[in-house]
């Protein structure tokens, strides 16, 4: 993995942790996180045992926004109640993810809201577009050089802090 | 002359005021830079007609103090950028010569407290690029890579002579034919040539 950031120079698509402010849909008085594995079309895993995941909460842009927005109407069409501070990720057409924070949201009532975002949209977005908030992720490149080394004590143990910072193009040929 | 809107006056009266700084320099194509992450939309104003987007640079280190700038003290400034790549060094050093005497702005826009631009970017120093100078040092374990662009404003080679004069064989070169200053060393006799004199 050191390797293949290249001492910050390589963006690498980075995940957030499970976030537990997803609006996740609730069933059974429990959230609903993610559906069981979904096997191939002939019922067989893969070779490992697991199969397809899905992630359970649909949202999208309900109305197109231009770079710099920081105020949009989203649709969620399954999920569950905002409150701010929930991570998405948007997947744009030349800068791929990126990741945005709801800051304030607004229950529109009719299965849309209204919400505040930072940062600001990093690129035009059309309606429909999909919007992450099962598995944000975001574009990134080593914050140094030298952020990713580890120190091992022992039998290869080590809790290196790593540190992120969002890449722009022009992006490197892997 | 600075005209501010009614609703950008109210912006910098708050108690919290999110300023941009940008940054033109006008090469071909054009280097559009703003102090913050991500690109940046701005509409039309006095360099760019139709509007452009603004490339985010959060570490343009070195930008001069602004006040210096609208006096017209500093004669020269010096912009800095840090921690680029190695192709971009490689960049400044063989195509350094492209940027000199490019113009140069550097502006702000206001903005409003949910981050939008509330009118046109103002250009509060405009010069011309003059010299490009590379840096590359080693801190803590890691290379940090610095470009400077020395910039120099209409006031920086006042005190400068040119590097022509007016006599006859300058005016040859300039025009050939033209008959002006071919009685110029005429007055190098019994007369005082005080160089220069402001």
């Amino acid at each position: 993995m050191s390797a293949i950031c290249d001492g910050g120079a390589m963006p690498v698509v980075v995940p957030m942790r499970f976030a537990p402010d997803s609006p996740y849909p609730s069933g059974g008085g429990t959230l609903i996180t993610v559906y069981d594995d979904i096997m191939h079309t002939d019922d067989v895993p893969f070779s490992s045992g697991v199969g397809y995941q899905v992630g359970t909460i649909d949202a999208t842009l309900d109305e197109a926004a231009l770079m710099n927005a920081t105020t949009l109407t989203i649709a969620i069409t399954y999920g569950g109640d905002l409150q701010g501070g929930e991570h998405f990720s948007i997947d744009h057409p030349v800068l791929r993810h990126r990741l945005y924070r709801v800051r304030t949201a607004k229950d529109n009532g009719d299965g849309t809201w209204d919400i505040t975002i930072r940062p600001g949209l990093r690129g035009d977005t059309a309606a429909d577009t999909k919007l992450n908030f099962n598995t944000p992720k975001c574009v990134m490149r080593l914050a140094a050089g030298n952020a990713m080394d580890a120190t091992f004590e022992g039998i290869g143990i080590s809790r290196p802090t790593v540190m992120f910072i969002e890449a722009f193009p022009p992006f490197p040929e892997p | 002359v600075l005209t501010l809107t009614e609703a950008e006056i109210d912006a910098i009266d708050g108690s919290t005021q999110s300023i941009g700084i940008f940054f033109r320099l006008a090469t071909d194509p054009v280097v559009r830079l703003w102090l913050g992450i991500g690109p940046c939309r701005v509409g039309a104003n006095a360099l760019d007609a139709d509007g452009a987007i603004y490339t985010g640079f959060g570490q343009l280190a070195g930008v001069p103090v602004v006040q210096q700038l609208i006096n017209g003290v500093a004669d020269r400034v010096e912009f800095q950028v840090s921690g680029v790549s190695q192709e971009t060094l490689r960049l400044a050093s063989s195509e350094a010569l492209d940027v000199q005497g490019a113009a140069v702005g550097m502006g702000f826009g206001i903005f409003d407290g949910s981050w939008q631009l509330l009118g046109a970017v103002k250009w509060i120093f405009r010069g011309f690029a003059d010299v490009v100078t590379l840096n590359q040092e080693s801190v803590d374990g890691g290379v940090t890579r610095t470009i400077s662009l020395s910039v120099g404003s209409l006031f920086t080679g006042r005190r400068r002579r040119g590097l022509s004069y007016l006599t006859d064989q300058d005016q040859q070169l300039r025009h050939p034919g033209d008959r002006f200053c071919e009685r110029t060393a005429l007055y190098s006799e019994e007369s005082d040539k005080v160089w220069p004199r402001f």
